[in-house]
């Protein structure tokens, strides 16, 4: 067989080539689109990151803030989602947060995407999905799922070694694009750097006395379905805790470490005056043990191999056949900042904030998640 | 900035010479070595991945 080649089968080859390329193109932009997030009756304004640093402003980085205000003045509250865009449980609460919640006193602050260059891309030779699609009574809503990290389009080249600049913390090169390495935050610095720097802004001008910050971690990670809190919120946090195991839902608490540095309840803690938390749900589809990494692990966290490892004793989760569907998991999310917001009322009574509205956990179980997503017109 | 930008005329000048080479091999196979090649460059280079 001969394998002569000229200038008109390189034509074709090339052809073939620039047909891939732009196949390709189209899947990697179709995670460039921005999600839909419906403004809910709550909503009384939307306000961009860069407002609150200005070197945030034309950059990938720069996001939504939705302020939700009650009627009668009070305290001020901040839930982030989507630190981790690979959590989906974080930014779906804060959606669902922006599209029902009705605060009656104070107000409520949401970032649903906080690392919004995460959501461009995925983490790459994870397999992950690049979506998942919620059904609703009136159709379907569809939502990105991203990567834990800053898209290295927009920050580039990893170092070898990441340091914390304000105290030095030497971690992994990569870990220099995940914004929750990243606070408080640096004005020259690198763009996750930036956006840390744009949310520590905010907590400080506008005076936000709760911040919480919503994640996801593996079943095998010891520190899952818990709260994670600062020392000054550590009472209040407690209170929350046991409120919620009395209501049936085993959740942890887990003090802030001292010498674990980036991450929002340490940072936000230290270097502004706003009571810092950070949540935990469990999610099968960022572990180390999962098979098929698809949208219905996203959505279901049902896993063989999660299955097999709780019946070997190696989870910190109780894990069956059931899994643990983005539904249970976004209904403690919300189950717990409702919990958070009646106890920071009655422990802080000068500057409450009173939500109504918030689907609890046995609502989105009952309901579905769709039924707490809005229309989009 | 000015790393990117730098970054992307080596990607470039890479992308270029592959064509080039491209076009005047005999051989198909290495002609189809070279057109998978320039697949992620163009990607690269447009900033898409």
């Amino acid at each position: 067989m001969t394998w002569r080649g000229n200038k008109a089968t390189a034509g074709i080859i090339l052809a073939v080539a620039l047909i891939i390329a732009y196949a390709a193109a189209q899947s990697f932009l179709v995670m460039a689109q921005d999600d839909v997030i419906v403004k809910g009756p709550g909503v009384s304004e939307i306000r961009m990151l860069g407002e609150y640093f200005s070197g945030l402003k034309n950059t990938a980085g720069d996001t939504e803030i939705y302020i939700l205000r009650g009627p009668k003045p009070g305290g001020r509250a901040l839930v982030l989602g989507g630190t981790h865009p690979n959590e989906p449980s974080g930014y779906m609460s804060a959606i669902l947060l922006i599209e029902n919640a009705r605060p009656q006193v104070g107000e409520l602050w949401v970032i649903p995407q906080s690392n919004l260059t995460g959501f461009t891309h995925n983490d790459a030779q994870e397999a992950s999905p690049q979506g998942f699609t919620i059904p609703t009574s009136w159709g379907e809503r569809y939502f990105r799922y991203g990567s834990r990290a800053t898209n290295p389009i927009n920050q580039w080249p990893d170092p070898d070694i990441y340091i914390h600049a304000s105290s030095g913390q030497r971690l992994s090169g990569s870990e220099v694009r995940n914004l929750n390495r990243a606070f408080p935050g640096r004005a020259d610095g690198n763009l996750t750097e930036k956006i840390a720097l744009g949310i520590t802004e905010l907590i400080c001008q506008e005076n936000i006395d709760l911040t919480i910050d919503l994640h996801e971690a593996s079943p095998e990670y010891p520190v899952i379905n818990a709260i994670v809190a600062h020392e000054r919120a550590m009472p209040m946090a407690a209170s929350v805790a046991m409120n919620l195991q009395l209501d049936g839902i085993n959740i942890g608490l887990e003090p802030s470490p001292a010498n674990l540095r980036g991450l929002t309840h340490r940072e936000l803690g230290d270097h502004t005056d706003t009571l810092a938390i950070l949540m935990e749900t469990a999610n099968p589809s960022q572990g180390r043990l999962r098979g098929r990494t698809d949208e219905a692990l996203a959505l279901t966290g049902k896993d063989d191999g999660y299955v097999k490892a709780a019946q070997l004793g190696r989870l910190f989760v109780p894990y069956d056949e059931g899994g643990h569907p983005l539904e249970e998991r976004v209904g403690r999310h919300l189950t717990s900042i409702n919990e958070f917001f009646i106890v920071y009322a009655e422990m802080y009574p000068e500057s409450p904030v009173t939500v109504e509205g918030i689907p609890l956990l046995w609502d989105i179980e009952k309901n579905g998640l769709g039924a707490y997503l809005l229309q989009p017109k | 900035m000015l790393m990117t930008l730098i970054y992307r005329a080596l990607i470039a000048l890479v992308l270029f010479f592959i064509l080039v080479n491209i076009w005047r091999e005999k051989d198909i196979r290495n002609q189809a070595v070279g057109a998978m090649v320039t697949i992620p460059l163009l990607l690269r280079l447009l900033m898409l991945k």
